[in-house]
């Protein structure tokens, strides 16, 4: 397969085959390495063979291998031209995203009483298998969670009416269709809203490093030094189970449809048929479902806050930043070939990020752009990113979505030991709180790339700028 | 993460495939067996089997909190377009006695999975995501 440099931190693989589209990656000399190795180009290929797919095929720096789809894959296809939606194209965490809970504290507040504070959000936090969340929901009550979205747990006292303006689509994407959701996802679903998972998920305490960019920081309430909390978490079994039955059901479909396709987990069909319309429906409840999970565990969070260092809501400010997925697909318009055009864009690890003046947007993010918010790995920093206007014409409005894996989980257990890296971290000054410390070495610092050439490479390319630069000093994991 | 299974006939590798899935995430040998619990599954064609018992499996194991301990298929229709598995299986409901050794599977994926006579048996490549 042919890889073209084709200008500053721009790889372009030339149609070829079955590839509608040129496939092109964003990436620098140095990342691009690791996309060679994994096969993860070849993804990029083989996602160029959507039916109607536009532009091209595109990657961002954090490119890794996934399935189907490469992780921080975006592919948007022409919905009037027969395009179409694949399962594939958002993963199995449907909704997956992080948020950031901004504070009125500063670390020398709160270091004195972290070992405490960091103790109390581990033991408010359920994670892990068998992860019963902190409510469980009854079978009317998921119904409307995979409607209302963030919006059903503010309407019962968790959270704030803010929240729910800074969040993606005011916390409830459109277009949810809980009967499209199987009684299997839904019973997944039940006894887990308001928990962790595993993997990669994770409850960061961070503290503001640096700040790059003075005005986005003001309107995004962000100084130096300043304490904040980052919640990466997803859809868990409900969204699991939602893409599995999907997968299957558009294989069927495609292959009904007499679809030729490099890799079966590209299973798709035109937005317009039943397939994907119900395959939409279901993804945007689960997406809702990943909304409310969050806002269920910020709430866990604040009240972890409040014990522990005898303060009032007012007093702590730990108010939304801003939440947003990197796993979805949505329908959003854009000009294509000078022509306006409603396309399905894909985000499979990958952060919608659009510039100033979307009305999308809050009020209070308008003049500066939408918020991005980037996590690291624990023991490096993550990042708070600002949309540009630039980015709907370079990347269908689309930015990183964190570090990207470097090495594989068995490769990084073999490095170190969970006890070790904990120590490690430690010395850092850094408390990790994990309940499965044979695990927690997978997800270590080494095992992740360099998430700040990642947000430098979006910065160079244009599609986001670097706003702030944020270090862990407490991770709460499974 | 996947994994490669091997059985003398499809039933043979539908019980290794299962054991591999969840090997990744505990051990299968020290779960005590005292409950027990049936799985059916259709496909129209291998892969689709293959796909719809492990998921059926997960669905199990994730929705109703029940440990695999050991798992015997026990009936294989296979007409042209419709292959259905039928198994029972034995193992515990998730308590304080599990002991994780591994990542928790979140689903198997359609991504290169292949189900292909070899040898007089059955050879299969399933990539899961966890």
């Amino acid at each position: 397969m042919e890889l073209i440099e084709d200008g500053e931190d721009r790889w372009r693989i030339p149609r070829h085959g079955g590839m509608l589209v040129d496939g092109l990656v964003f990436t620098s000399k140095k990342l691009i390495v690791k996309a060679k190795e994994d096969r993860a180009l070849e993804q990029v290929a083989n996602v160029a063979h959507l039916p109607g797919i536009v532009g091209e095929s595109m990657a961002m720096p954090d490119i890794h291998w996934g399935y189907g789809f490469p992780i921080g894959g975006v592919a948007a296809t022409d919905v009037e031209a027969g395009g179409v939606v694949s399962p594939g194209g958002v993963g199995f965490d449907i909704g997956c995203g992080v948020r950031l809970l901004r504070s009125s504290l500063g670390w020398d507040e709160v270091s004195g009483p972290f070992p405490a504070l960091i103790d109390a959000v581990a033991a408010a936090i359920p994670r892990g298998v068998g992860g019963k969340g902190l409510r469980h929901l009854s079978h009317e009550a998921v119904d409307r969670v995979l409607v209302e979205g963030a919006r059903w747990a503010v309407e019962r006292g968790i959270g704030t009416e803010r929240d729910l303006e800074c969040c993606e689509d005011g916390g409830a994407l459109e277009g949810a269709d809980p009967s499209a959701v199987s009684d299997k996802a839904k019973s997944r679903g039940a006894p887990q809203m308001g928990s962790l998972g595993a993997g990669n998920h994770f409850i960061e305490v961070q503290v503001v490093d640096e700040v790059f960019d003075e005005p986005a920081a003001q309107a995004m309430e962000l100084f130096a030094g300043q304490v904040c909390v980052m919640i990466h978490t997803g859809s868990r079994g409900i969204g699991h189970q939602t893409c599995t039955d999907e997968v299957a059901a558009l294989d069927q479909a495609s292959r009904r449809l007499g679809l030729i396709l490099p890799d079966r987990q590209l299973a798709c069909a035109p937005v317009k048929s039943p397939e994907a319309q119900r395959y939409l429906g279901a993804m945007a409840a689960a997406a809702n479902y990943a909304r409310a999970n969050r806002q269920v565990l910020a709430e866990g969070v604040r009240g972890a806050f409040q014990r522990v260092l005898s303060a009032s809501p007012a007093a702590l400010g730990l108010d939304l930043v801003y939440d947003v997925s990197h796993n979805i697909a949505k329908l959003e318009d854009f000009t294509v070939g000078g022509r306006l055009r409603t396309l399905c864009v894909h985000r499979k690890g990958a952060t919608r990020a659009f510039g100033p003046g979307n009305p999308e947007l809050p009020l209070r993010y308008q003049e500066v752009g939408q918020p991005v918010i980037i996590p690291g790995s624990m023991g490096s920093a993550s990042f708070v990113l600002a949309g540009r206007s630039e980015s709907a014409e370079i990347s269908f409005s689309s930015t990183c979505h964190g570090a990207g894996r470097l090495m594989s989980r068995k490769q990084a257990t073999m490095r170190m030991s969970g006890q070790d890296l904990q120590r490690q971290l430690a010395k850092q000054g850094i408390l990790v709180r994990a309940q499965q410390m044979r695990l927690l070495a997978e997800e270590a610092p080494y095992a992740y790339k360099d998430a700040s050439e990642v947000v430098r490479v979006c910065q160079r390319v244009g599609m986001s700028r670097v706003v702030a630069r944020l270090r862990p000093v407490g991770v709460v994991k499974a | 993460m996947g994994f490669r299974a091997w059985g003398s006939d499809l039933v043979d590798l539908l019980e290794a495939a299962a054991r591999a899935m969840f090997s990744f995430e505990y051990d299968l040998d020290v779960v005590p067996q005292v409950e027990s619990t049936e799985i059916s599954a259709r496909g129209d064609d291998l892969e689709s089997l293959m796909y719809a018992w492990l998921s059926e499996l997960l669905w199990q194991h994730d929705a109703q909190a029940f440990v695999f301990a050991d798992i015997w298929a026990d009936a294989l229709e296979a007409q042209p377009g419709d292959l259905r598995v039928h198994a029972v299986a034995s193992g515990s409901l998730l308590g304080d006695w599990f002991v994780q050794t591994g990542p928790q599977v979140k689903a198997p994926t359609m991504h290169g999975l292949t189900v292909t006579p070899r040898d007089g048996g059955y050879e299969a490549t399933v990539y899961l995501d966890v």
